[in-house]
């Protein structure tokens, strides 16, 4: 019987845990929220919950500084950069808790002693999350450029991904894929911000151009996925 | 607050390497907590959070107490639970907006921690014999002495009421 451990990718977050606290280098966080997803993909292989909102925890407190992160790395506006800089401290403080919580400890422990899963489940499993990323993507074309339903396709494209790179299938040509789907996310966490920033008001311009970009990005999206999507069918 | 403390049932041995928190429930363990969670689905426990010592036979027990979740519910991993009660786990539980919580543990922490927040003793924990797969459903504020007990349920008893059957 052959089977998966999910090793690999507990020791990736335990190794960029560290890094994501001292916030020196990027990379810490970033990949922190990768591993918290690889993980979350294998619990779904292994068909189990427990876990899995741990995780999502974990991820919301690496996202909320990851996500400033991107941002901060565009060509921005003065007075949204310095409220920008001014969350990032809020997010970073947000994500030290996080990872002084006994929660992590206990996230930890409980991954390290999770028996792998046996590698036909986790295909079986595959199939069903390849078939809800199929549906996700005949909704999304009919969606007429639906932000949120380009997002949901765009996430579902990942689980796919890390499904395929636990199972040992080939996951770059979805991983490529998945790129086209990139610009939709950075624009679209850009405007979310914009509009907590309280200088908003004199931003209207910057917006427009984000918005418009958006829309070119999410065409372009859709656009990859009907280039594409056969391999997802396959998958099914 | 509806607080249920479900202790793990039945585990295997530890493996060679001999490591306790990675022995995982027995096929009969988990005969045992399938029965809890109907049983406990039939007098009325549900949750909105599931917390749960990480230990491999608690986090598998939790596993299959899913089913008692709501809708939205969550579980969450606490090594509060594989430890005995201490001040932290009153804190955590005073400082939760949910109203239902279920907490999967060990002996004899679950005993203890029942003993404190019925009785307001730790000390009494031979008065609240959990054993493997037994529930205890309290009701009221989660500090010491004061919660009510409002069902216990030794695991023999929740195999009957999940059958629908009773002495």
């Amino acid at each position: 019987m052959s089977v998966i451990p999910l090793t690999p990718s507990l020791d990736h977050l335990r190794e960029h845990i560290p890094i994501a606290r001292v916030g020196d280098d990027v990379e810490g966080v970033h990949q922190v929220r990768v591993a918290t997803r690889r993980l979350d993909v294998w619990l779904r292989l292994a068909g189990q919950r427990t876990f899995r909102d741990d995780l999502a925890w974990l991820r919301r407190g690496a996202s909320s500084v990851r996500d400033l992160d991107v941002v901060l790395e565009r060509d921005l506006p003065g007075p949204l950069r310095a409220w920008l800089v001014e969350e990032h401290q809020v997010a970073r403080t947000t994500l030290i808790e996080c990872l002084d919580d006994e929660r992590l400890g206990a996230l930890l422990i409980g991954l390290s002693v999770t028996p792998p899963v046996d590698a036909d489940r986790a295909a079986a499993r595959l199939r069903r999350i390849a078939r809800r990323c199929w549906k996700l993507g005949k909704a999304a074309e009919r969606s007429a450029g639906d932000i949120e339903r380009i997002h949901r396709l765009r996430r579902a494209l990942r689980r796919v991904r890390y499904g395929l790179e636990w199972t040992g299938g080939k996951a770059k040509p979805i991983k490529r894929l998945q790129d086209s789907f990139g610009a939709v996310n950075d624009h679209a966490v850009t405007i979310a911000l914009l509009e907590r920033c309280p200088a908003r008001a004199g931003l209207a311009d910057f917006r427009s151009d984000l918005e418009r970009r958006l829309r070119e990005g999410a065409a372009g999206a859709i656009e990859g996925w009907r280039a594409s999507r056969e391999l997802v069918k396959a998958l099914r | 607050m509806e607080l249920t403390l479900i202790r793990h049932a039945e585990a295997a041995d530890a493996g060679p390497d001999g490591d306790d928190g990675a022995r995982p429930l027995t096929r009969a363990g988990k005969r045992t907590v399938r029965a809890v969670a109907v049983a406990l689905a039939r007098i009325g426990v549900g949750a909105e959070l599931l917390i749960h010592s990480p230990l491999l036979r608690a986090s598998q027990t939790a596993e299959l107490l899913v089913p008692l979740l709501a809708r939205d519910g969550e579980t969450r991993a606490s090594s509060l639970l594989a430890e005995s009660p201490g001040a932290s786990i009153l804190d955590l539980l005073g400082g939760l907006a949910t109203e239902r919580v279920a907490l999967v543990g060990h002996a004899p922490a679950l005993s203890q921690l029942a003993a404190w927040l019925v009785a307001g003793d730790r000390a009494a924990a031979e008065r609240f014999p959990l054993g493997k797969g037994g529930a205890a459903w309290l009701r009221g504020e989660p500090r010491a002495g004061a919660m009510q007990l409002v069902a216990w349920l030794p695991s023999g008893v929740s195999s009957r009421v999940a059958e629908g059957t009773s002495r």
